[in-house]
Order: structure tokens, then sequence, then C-alpha cells
């Protein structure tokens, strides 16, 4: 039977290396998908992924049991992307891309693929509307746990969501992937 | 114009947390105002669209890599381990640094002496002289990131290597080397470097460090074609750089 996360994490304090290594093994991927969506950057996402469990391992020992393990790495995982794209003024760059990409949006969008071009899409949101978006429809959170994960008020993240939504639908038709 | 009370309705059926009640008032709503089936049809194409996307995928090598960056002895400390204290271990580093300044000074004196003093003559000279196989220069890495400078070389001769840190660091620095079976870990130079956090595995090798360093790592290949081998230098957890490179030249 697979162990508890919290059986992990106390037998890695206990110095056993095997057992955060299952932890990685368990949450790697979901990580990078987590900050992939929300930067749009593999080198980035990877390098998150990285930071999250090196920060993880070297603060494992004030993880409180009480709450659950992954909820407690999303938020290193949120805190370091929100922090990286901070530091990359992500959003600047990715406006930047899109102006130039405004000005012929057809031969750029004929280029890539629809995903790619949603993807792209999804990248002009603001981050505050971004993230909660990426959570509600990738890792599939409530409003609940959103809310608790990000530390804002329920009620803001739901209007955080439903302005996202509009945002991105706006986008959708700007950029040609559907037509009104 | 669109009711606000059936925008939040809208959202909530597209989050699937509607009640039957509910999404029969909706669709009672929809079906009287085409502006907002419209704005409704959109924001479902919008939110499927997401659903579109596939899962991407990480690169090969990242579960080794996280696993690499990772100081695994934080918690590996043996209970009742006599530690070594920090000051004697700086007094121990102070002495070993005197003591090989003061010989190399004392070398360098006596080349000179010798130098001035020597005068070869060529018709005294007989004989033959030997070359020990080169060292061939695989890499220099030249580093210049905040907080972190100097240098890496990284150089072969037959089947060994070396890896040479000549660094600056202001802040605590990872050096990892991640390498095939085919190589194996030999030793670190000099003895003073044993300061540094080192650590191995099978397939790595970790030092952490800081403030001036100069080092050299030793490995041995165990075979004619090795696979390339990985470098990696992270300060505070985020890399700085990183490098994969090739024994067989």
């Amino acid at each position: 039977m697979d162990k508890d996360d919290k059986d992990l994490v106390k037998e890695s304090l206990q110095g056993s290396q095997k057992s955060f290594e299952e932890i990685v093994d368990r949450y790697y991927k979901t990580i990078y998908r987590l900050a992939y969506r929300i930067l749009h950057d593999d080198d980035n996402a990877e390098e998150i992924t990285q930071i999250v469990f090196v920060k993880a391992y070297e603060s494992l020992g004030s993880f409180n049991p009480k709450f659950k393990f992954f909820s407690w790495l999303y938020r290193i995982a949120v805190n370091e992307t929100l922090n990286l794209s901070k530091k990359l003024s992500y959003t600047e760059k990715l406006n930047e891309e899109y102006s130039s990409a405004a000005e012929n949006p057809d031969e750029i969008y004929a280029r890539s693929e629809l995903g790619e071009k949603i993807e792209i899409a999804l990248m002009e949101l603001d981050i505050l509307y971004r993230v909660p978006l990426v959570f509600k429809h990738f890792m599939d959170y409530s409003y609940k746990e959103i809310s608790e994960l990000l530390g804002v008020p329920e009620k803001t993240i739901k209007s955080r969501l439903f302005t996202g939504r509009q945002i991105l639908k706006e986008v959708l038709i700007k950029n040609k992937i559907f037509q009104k | 114009m669109i009711d606000k009370k059936y925008i939040e309705l809208m959202n909530r059926d597209l989050d699937s947390l509607i009640s039957s009640e509910e999404k029969r008032l909706l669709q009672d709503y929809l079906d009287g105002n085409w502006e907002a089936k419209e704005y409704y049809d959109e924001l479902f194409i919008a939110t499927e669209a997401l659903k579109r996307l596939e899962d991407p995928i990480p690169s090969e090598n990242l579960r080794k890599r996280i696993i690499n960056s990772i100081n695994f002895n934080k918690y590996a400390d043996k209970p009742g381990k006599i530690r070594t204290g920090g000051f004697i271990r700086s007094l121990n580093i102070k002495y070993a640094f005197t003591f090989a300044a003061g010989l190399l000074a004392g070398i360098l004196i006596y080349s000179l002496v010798m130098v001035t003093q020597s005068k070869i003559v060529p018709d005294e000279i007989s004989g033959t002289i030997g070359l020990s196989e080169n060292f061939v220069t695989l890499e220099n890495i030249p580093l210049n990131y905040s907080g972190l400078t100097g240098n890496i070389t990284i150089l072969k001769r037959g089947n060994e290597f070396w890896i040479d840190v000549n660094s600056y660091s202001s802040r605590p620095v990872d050096f990892v080397i991640s390498y095939p079976d085919q190589v194996q870990f030999m030793n670190l130079e000099p003895a003073a470097a044993g300061s540094m956090n080192l650590s191995t595995g099978k397939d790595y090798t970790k030092l952490i460090s800081s403030g001036k360093q100069l080092y050299s790592i030793k490995f041995a290949a165990t075979s004619k074609v090795v696979s390339p081998l990985y470098l990696k230098i992270l300060q505070s957890g985020t890399t700085v750089y990183e490098t994969e490179f090739s024994l067989n030249n």
C-alpha cells in the first residue's frame, strides 16, 4: 500500500532520502504543469519545480501535519512562480510579444497549433486572473481551496475567475481563435 | 443588456456548481435573450478551449536534477556524531593556508636562486626528454554572475579528468556534477576543501561552498566511450549555469 504523504515527510525528517524521493516522484510533474500553465515556459517551469522541492526539503520541519502536504507544496510553488513572474516582468514581456503578434495575427497564428494559440491567449491574462483559472481548470480546485491557497477571500476568487474567463473569451475572439 | 445575476449563474454553471432549479432558470433567461445566449456560448467555448490543452511534459532528466540539487545531508546527521567545532576547523584552515603560502614562497625563492646561479652548458647534456601525456582542456567556463565570479576548467588526461574550480561567491553555491555509470568520483583536492560540504552518490557529486574557492575534483572514466556529463551551478536554489559536456574528444 502506498504510504501517506505525512509518513513520507516524517521519514524524510528522520533522514530517509528514499522517502523524499518518493514525494518528488508523486508531485514533480504536477508542480511542473502548474508552473508551466502560469509561466508558459519550459525552462522556467522546470526551474520552479526544482526550487520548490529544494525549498520544501529545506523547510520540511516547518510543515504542519494538520494540513494537506500537497497544499503546502502548491503554496510554495505558487509563491515561487509569482516571484519569478514578477522578477521577469513576465506580463510586460508577453504584452510586448503580443503587440508584435497583433500586427499580423493571421501570419503568427497560422504557424501555431490550436493548443498553442489557446496557451498564448491564456498568457495574455493578468496573472491575478490566470492563477485562479489555472487552479480551477487544470488542478480542479474549488473556490474555497483556491481561496485558502492564495490567501484571498472566496468572493474575490469567484470574481477573478469570472473576470478571467470573460477576458479569455475576448482574447480568443480578438485572436480569431473563434469567430463572433 | 445582461442581468448581473445571470452572469454569475452562467459562470457557476460553467464550474458545475448550479442546481437544477437554477439551471432551468438560466435556460429560460437564455432562451429569451439572444445577447445573453451569445455571451454564454462564448464563455462556454472559452472554458472548453482550456480543456483542449494537453498536459505539458517535463524533460526526462528533471527528476534527476531535482534530486541532485537537494542537500540530503540536512536531516541525515547521525545522533552522537562528534562534530568538529567551526573555530577549530577555521584554525586548521588558517594554518594550512599559512603553511602552504610559506612553502610556496620558499620554493619560489629557491627556484629563483637556482635559475640565476645555474648555467646550462649544452655540451654537458645528453639523453632524452620524456613527456607525459598532455592535459586536454575540454571546457573553460567563466563565471560572472551576481555574487559569483571566477572560472571552471574541465581537463582530461587519459582516462582521468579534473574539474578545477577557482571561484568567489558571496552566498553558498552548489556545484553538482551528474555522470553516467562509466564515470567514478576519485577525490577532491586539496584537503582543505574538506571544509566544504561534499556529498557523492553513485551518479553525482555535489559540493556546497562559499567565499573564495580553489579546488579540483578528480574523476576516472572506466570506459573509452562515456555518455555526456552534466554540470550545474546553483545559488540559493536557483540555477545560474548548467552545461553538458563530453569526455569523448
